[in-house]
């Protein structure tokens, strides 16, 4: 069993990954904030926060730089200041591509090229699997920057572990050589576009998908694969090296999920792939979890006899009411304990499907979203609490 | 104001995972009720429309039925579209020549590009939208359905879909596609046809995500429908919140175990309160910011919703 707070220490990178809407960006806000506080520098990298919470952490937009949540924000929030600092950072993917071509483009003009194209501008900021891409570099770029101990990066909501995982050789796809050969022969001598260009097996066969749809894609795709000649090495030695990042000894990838069915079964299926690609798994945090009141000995018989009597219930309490509200709330408190069994249950499941996690965390479903920088420091009460990690 | 089930085309819009597949089976259940024949069209290559009915086998491309019939209840269809197969049946409808059809788009690399083509997912899953609107619903000569129900793809990348035609018809501004990309526009924006419903969650980034939506859908002229609010929590105790947060703060700890459960019951009670009025605050944003007619869908607890909570929800569908 590893511990949480250990990762913490001895870890450069941590990645949430898990289903949309089980709380990644919550539990990687979190884990940064417990990490700076512990005194590393640490830089969350978030990639669609909640309004309130991006602002709670003083993201009021999209920047694609690193703030710095100052300490008036943790003092408003009743929280200590942390020893350490802690950054957060918004993803803009489409300002993440512009660097990436920036960076790698062989001339001013090249660079021009391309973030003018058409086509690009839809791979940039539309295309499946890019907005994963950028996260992943931009992961890489803070990482080599050194200004932090520690990077967490909140994952994008990807439906299928494979969208995330396979992005970066996805999206290289684009630039292989091989497809620009498909482009461009036989008239790869002429060197630019023209009559021989559109002589070439791909050109053809966008003529004829011009021709049914109607779009004209075919002149920029061409100008698109034709700008990009002599970027490709770039690109794909960046990838190399941020898929070297992911399976490196100081990274590591926890699995967020709550107790639904559903993400149960897409968590057990993303802690399939990690393995798959040999990424260092961490462990489980099981978010949203309804916690079971009556684990004590003999409390589930003592609840049947006690919820047959509702004034008996209120009785207990001093509450002095018609009957009626002890009626509403033993049926209350049975649906409360139904999610809480259910949840049991799921947590079961999972534990069986996935034998041999390193560390397993729970934390319990709030009344309220959370929200702000106290909000958070509740979380890490159950992240981080010593005694037994079940709410 | 007209009615839910109105409309023959019916869209169900909104944020991924608010809600939108359950709503959609929901309406489906309430109009088959009245004796509707409906047909559930969904997206993509993650057919859910036919577990929601409880059944194991999907339906894919070619539709099937969902639910079996009933005294004055018929059958309740659907069918999952993806824009690969819906540009196959196109191009093949169009060239009329499969052979030609596999050389372009089974290519690896073409589909690479295809792939990412600006719109082209959008366009041919809309023309077949538009095909079968004409073909398969009433008033066509040998309609199967009453009612076409779409289950639209989440609004991450705005109203793109619903935008494709109006960008079509400006790339082509005459010819074949040009009246195509028309009689697609013409059926999403036609008030007698479709109703666009958006549906949401009782929390702030789905509440967020809606109001851009509801402007943005206005914007664009796409005929308003309903605002459906999923999985809201029942405001069990109303005026007696008071006396439940004094109780609350009374009882300390109690040493026998019948005190311990009645508190725990009285926490529990306390959080469904908090949770109850964190969703009509919500409720009350939404109010202000979406000028619709408003379906309220109760929270269900069971962790897979099933056909009995279809029946539940259409239930609170059936005033509309």
């Amino acid at each position: 069993m590893t511990d949480l707070e250990e990762l913490l220490r001895t870890r450069s990178v941590i990645i949430c990954v898990g289903s949309g809407g089980v709380g990644k960006t919550t539990m990687s806000a979190a884990i940064a904030l417990k990490a700076a506080q512990s005194g590393r520098r640490v830089c969350v990298l978030t990639i669609d926060p909640a309004k309130r919470l991006a602002n709670a952490m003083g993201l009021e937009a999209l920047g694609n730089t690193a703030t710095r949540v100052d300490d008036a924000r943790f003092d408003a929030a009743g929280i200590a200041r942390p020893g350490g600092q802690l950054w957060a950072m918004m993803l803009d993917t489409k300002r993440t591509w512009d660097a990436l071509v920036l960076r790698f483009a062989n001339s001013p003009e090249q660079a021009e090229r391309i973030l003018k194209n058409h086509y690009y501008q839809q791979i940039s900021t539309a295309l499946a699997g890019s907005q994963e891409f950028m996260a992943m570099e931009k992961l890489y770029e803070l990482h080599a920057s050194r200004q932090y101990d520690l990077v967490v990066l909140d994952t994008p909501p990807t439906r299928h572990a494979l969208d995330f995982l396979d992005a970066p050789k996805k999206m290289l796809g684009f630039m292989d050589e091989g497809v620009l050969k498909f482009f461009l022969t036989p008239t790869t001598m002429a060197g630019k576009l023209g009559f021989g260009f559109l002589r070439s097996t791909g050109a053809w066969m966008f003529k004829a998908l011009q021709t049914i749809t109607g779009f004209d894609v075919l002149g920029d795709i061409a100008e698109f694969v034709d700008s990009f000649r002599g970027m490709y090495d770039g690109f794909r030695d960046r990838a190399t090296a941020v898929e070297a990042l992911l399976r490196a000894g100081g990274s590591t990838c926890l699995l967020v999920t709550s107790p639904h069915p559903l993400t149960v079964d897409e968590a057990k299926f993303f802690h399939g792939k990690l393995l798959e690609y040999r990424i260092p798994f961490g462990g489980f945090v099981v978010n949203r979890v309804h916690a079971d009141a009556l684990s004590e000995d003999g409390a589930n018989e003592a609840w049947d006899r006690l919820s047959r009597e509702p004034s008996r219930i209120l009785a207990q309490l001093g509450i002095d009411a018609a009957p009626d509200l002890g009626v509403r709330l033993a049926a209350n408190f049975t649906r409360v304990q139904a999610l809480a069994q259910a949840d049991a249950r799921q947590i079961a499941r999972l534990e069986a499907l996935c034998p041999g996690s390193p560390l397993w965390r729970f934390v319990p479903a709030f009344d309220v979203d959370v929200h702000d920088l106290s909000g958070l420091d509740r979380v890490n009460q159950h992240l981080f609490s010593n005694g037994d990690p079940r709410v | 104001m007209s009615g839910l089930f109105d409309k023959r085309f019916l869209i169900f819009s909104g944020k991924g995972g608010a809600g939108k597949s359950t709503a959609a089976a929901a309406a489906a259940v309430a109009a088959a009720r009245r004796g509707k024949h409906v047909l559930i069209v969904e997206i993509g290559d993650d057919e859910r429309i036919p577990s929601i009915f409880g059944n194991a086998r999907k339906n894919g491309y070619a539709g099937g039925p969902v639910s079996s019939a009933r005294a004055g209840v018929p059958p309740i269809w659907s069918m999952c579209l993806t824009a690969r197969e819906a540009l196959r049946e196109f191009a093949v409808r169009s060239v009329k020549f499969e052979l030609f059809y596999e050389a372009i788009f089974e290519n690896r690399v073409m589909r690479l590009f295809t792939t990412a083509a600006p719109g082209l997912d959008e366009l041919t899953i809309m023309g077949k939208l538009e095909f079968m609107s004409r073909d398969a619903v009433e008033p066509a000569k040998h309609a199967r359905f009453d009612l076409m129900i779409f289950d639209a793809p989440a609004t991450g990348h705005g109203l793109a879909f619903f935008k494709v035609p109006l960008t079509a018809m400006s790339l082509a501004r005459m010819g074949p596609l040009h009246s195509k990309a028309e009689r697609m526009w013409h059926l999403v924006s036609d008030p007698a046809r479709t109703a666009f419903n958006i549906v949401t969650l009782p929390e702030e980034m789905s509440v967020n995500e809606s109001i851009d939506l509801y402007t943005a859908s206005q914007a664009l002229g796409l005929p308003a429908g309903k605002l459906i609010v999923d999985a809201v929590h029942p405001d069990v105790f109303g005026s007696d919140e008071a006396m439940l947060r004094d109780a609350q703060a009374r009882v300390s700890m109690p040493a026998d175990l019948d005190g311990r459960i009645a508190r725990a019951a009285l926490d529990a009670a306390v959080s469904s309160v908090a949770r109850s009025q964190a969703d009509r605050e919500m409720l009350a944003k939404l109010a202000t910011a979406i000028p619709l007619e408003r379906i309220v869908l109760p929270f269900i607890s069971a962790p897979r919703i099933g056909p009995a909570d279809l029946e539940t929800l259409a239930d609170s569908l059936d005033g509309f």
